[in-house]
C-alpha cells in the first residue's frame, strides 16, 4: 500500500513505505546502516527519507527514491512530508502516465466520497451517458489500459493524483482528453489518452483495478458468407460466398449476434448459411452456421 | 447435374408445390423446407464437392454402381447418380404418392419404388444406400440410425456403405 494521497500521514509510515514497501507494514525497519530503527540503533528523519540519509549518520540509510512512482518527493530542501503523498516505493512499471476525461453520472465535486458521481451503475448507463466531468477532473492510468490496470483519479490537480479510484465495481467510461471539463488544461506531467481507449468502458473496484474492459459498441468483423438460406444445412457447404456479414470475431461461435450490415442495423433471416475462413467474397464456403429469428447463431460446423 | 428445366412443371398440390423463379424450379414442402433444381445438390451429397471435406471423405477410395436412395425430392440425387456417376442400378424409395406421380421425368435405369425408406426390405444388394429424408440434423436420432443399420446392413455388397449425408456420416 502506497502512502495515502491525502490527510494525515506519519514520518514512521513514510519510512515503512521506503524500507518495507508498505506504509502500514509494521515489520521492524532495517536500514542500510545503523541496524533496526524500531527497537534498534539508528534514527529516521524527513531528511533521511527524502535524501536516503547517507550523509547524516547515525540516520538510517534509506533506499533511493523510486521515481517510477508518479508521486515522489524531490531531494531538495526544504523537505516536506506532503511531498510523499501517494508515493509508491515498490511500483515497478515505468510506463507512460496517461490522463483522460470521462462521462460522469452526476456532478463531480471532488474525489473523496464522490466516486459514484464519476461512475455508473451499469455498462448500459455508462455507454448512454453524455456528460463530461464538467470541472477539472480526470482519470489516470499507466501504460496500456486493460484488465488489471489501475485507475487513478485527480481533481483540480495538474500533477500527481489522488490515489486509486475507489470504484466500488461500478462502470467507468473514458472519453478523450478534450471532453468538457478542462482536463486538457490539466495536462501537466501526463500524456493524452490514446485513441484506442476512447469510449471504452470498464468496471473499477475499490482498489482502482480494472475488469471487464470493453467497447460500448461490440466489434464487428466482416466474414464472407453464402447468404442464401439452405433448406438442409450441409448444402451451405461448397457454395460461393457472395457478401460479407458481420460477427463479433473472426471465429463464428454459438450465440454470436450476426448483422448483414456493418452498421449493425439488420440481421439475417432464420436459416442455414455458409462462410469461408480467412478468405475473400467469391471464395467457396468451408463452414456453415445456423441462425435463429433474431440473427443469433445456434450452431456452427465445418464442412 | 440438375433436372432439365423443360421437364419440370409448376405444381400446386396437397403436400408440396413447385414454382419457378428466374427459370429455376423450387419444390416447397412448407415451413421453409424447399429444394431448388441446382447442380450442387447431387454434387454435395454424392461426394464431388471439394470444399465439403466431411462428405467427400466418406467417398474416399469408394466407388459405387448400384445405389438405393431413400427420399425422392425433385429427383436430383438419382439424376446425378445416373448422369454423373453412371450407376447401372438406381432405386429410389418414396412414400409420397403425390410426389411419385409428379416426378414423371426420370428415366431408366432410375426406378422409383413406393415404400417407407425406414422399413423397406430390398430385393437386392447395393454398393451404396443413401438415406435423405430429413431437413434438420436433430431429427435423425441415434435410434433412427440404429434402425437404418439393422434394416439395410444385410443388403450391402462387399465394402458397401450406408450414408446419411445430412449428418455427413456413414452408418456402420
Amino acid at each position: 500500500m502506497a502512502v495515502p494521497s491525502s490527510g494525515s500521514i506519519s514520518l514512521l509510515g513514510i519510512c515503512r513505505e521506503k524500507q518495507n514497501d508498505d506504509y502500514t507494514d509494521t515489520t521492524a525497519i532495517q536500514g542500510g546502516a545503523g541496524g533496526n530503527v524500531v527497537g534498534g540503533n539508528g534514527t529516521i528523519s524527513l531528511e533521511s527519507c527524502a535524501t536516503s540519509g547517507g550523509n547524516h549518520a547515525p540516520q538510517v540509510v534509506m533506499e533511493a527514491t523510486n521515481t517510477n512512482s508518479l508521486l515522489h518527493p524531490n531531494s531538495s530542501t526544504p523537505h516536506g512530508m506532503s511531498e510523499f503523498y501517494g508515493y509508491d516505493h515498490d511500483i515497478t512499471s515505468s510506463g507512460t502516465w496517461y490522463h483522460s476525461s470521462f462521462y460522469r453520472s452526476a456532478g463531480v465535486s471532488g474525489t473523496g466520497g464522490n466516486a459514484n458521481n464519476w461512475t455508473h451503475t451499469s455498462k448500459a448507463n455508462a455507454c448512454a451517458a453524455s456528460n463530461g466531468p464538467g470541472t477539472c477532473a480526470q482519470i489516470l492510468y499507466q501504460g496500456t489500459l486493460g484488465n488489471g490496470s489501475v485507475i487513478y483519479w485527480a481533481f483540480n490537480a495538474c500533477s500527481g493524483h489522488d490515489g486509486p479510484m475507489p470504484g466500488a465495481n461500478r462502470w467507468l467510461r473514458i472519453d478523450s482528453v478534450a471532453n468538457a471539463g478542462g482536463t486538457s488544461g490539466c495536462g501537466g506531467q501526463y500524456s493524452g489518452t490514446t485513441a484506442s481507449t476512447i469510449d471504452k468502458v470498464m468496471q473499477v473496484n475499490n482498489s482502482g483495478v480494472v475488469s471487464n474492459y470493453q467497447s460500448c459498441t461490440p466489434a464487428r468483423v466482416a466474414i464472407p458468407v453464402y447468404s442464401t438460406h439452405s433448406g438442409k444445412a450441409v448444402l451451405a457447404c461448397g457454395q460461393p460466398t457472395d457478401t460479407n456479414w458481420y460477427f463479433p470475431s473472426v471465429s463464428i461461435s454459438v450465440n454470436d449476434q450476426v448483422y448483414t450490415a456493418a452498421t449493425g442495423t439488420s440481421t439475417p433471416s432464420a436459416g442455414n448459411y455458409g462462410n469461408c475462413v480467412i478468405c475473400s467474397v467469391g471464395d467457396d464456403t468451408t463452414a456453415r452456421f445456423t441462425v435463429n429469428n433474431s440473427g443469433v447463431v445456434t450452431s456452427v460446423n465445418s464442412c | 447435374m440438375k433436372i432439365d428445366e423443360n421437364k419440370i412443371k409448376e405444381h400446386s398440390g396437397v403436400s408440396f408445390s413447385v414454382t419457378k423463379t428466374e427459370g429455376i424450379s423450387k419444390i416447397d414442402f412448407g415451413h421453409g423446407k424447399s429444394i431448388e433444381n441446382v447442380d450442387y445438390y447431387g454434387k454435395v451429397f454424392l461426394g464431388d464437392c471439394d470444399p465439403c471435406k466431411k462428405i467427400k471423405a466418406l467417398y474416399n477410395d469408394f466407388t459405387f454402381n448400384k445405389i438405393l436412395i431413400g427420399g425422392l425430392g425433385l429427383g436430383l440425387l438419382p439424376q446425378y447418380a445416373k448422369s454423373v456417376k453412371n450407376c447401372s442400378v438406381i432405386d429410389v424409395i418414396e412414400n409420397n404418392q403425390e410426389l411419385i406421380d409428379y416426378v414423371d421425368y426420370l428415366e431408366s435405369p432410375i426406378n422409383i419404388i413406393k415404400g417407407d425408406a425406414l422399413s423397406y426390405t430390398p430385393s437386392k444388394k447395393y454398393d451404396l444406400i443413401l438415406i435423405d429424408l430429413w431437413w434438420e440434423e436433430k431429427d435423425v436420432t441415434q435410434e433412427i440410425q440404429d434402425n437404418i443399420k439393422n434394416n439395410y446392413n444385410s443388403y450391402l455388397e462387399d465394402n458397401g456403405k450406408i450414408m446419411i449425408p445430412l449428418l455427413e456420416k456413414e452408418i456402420k
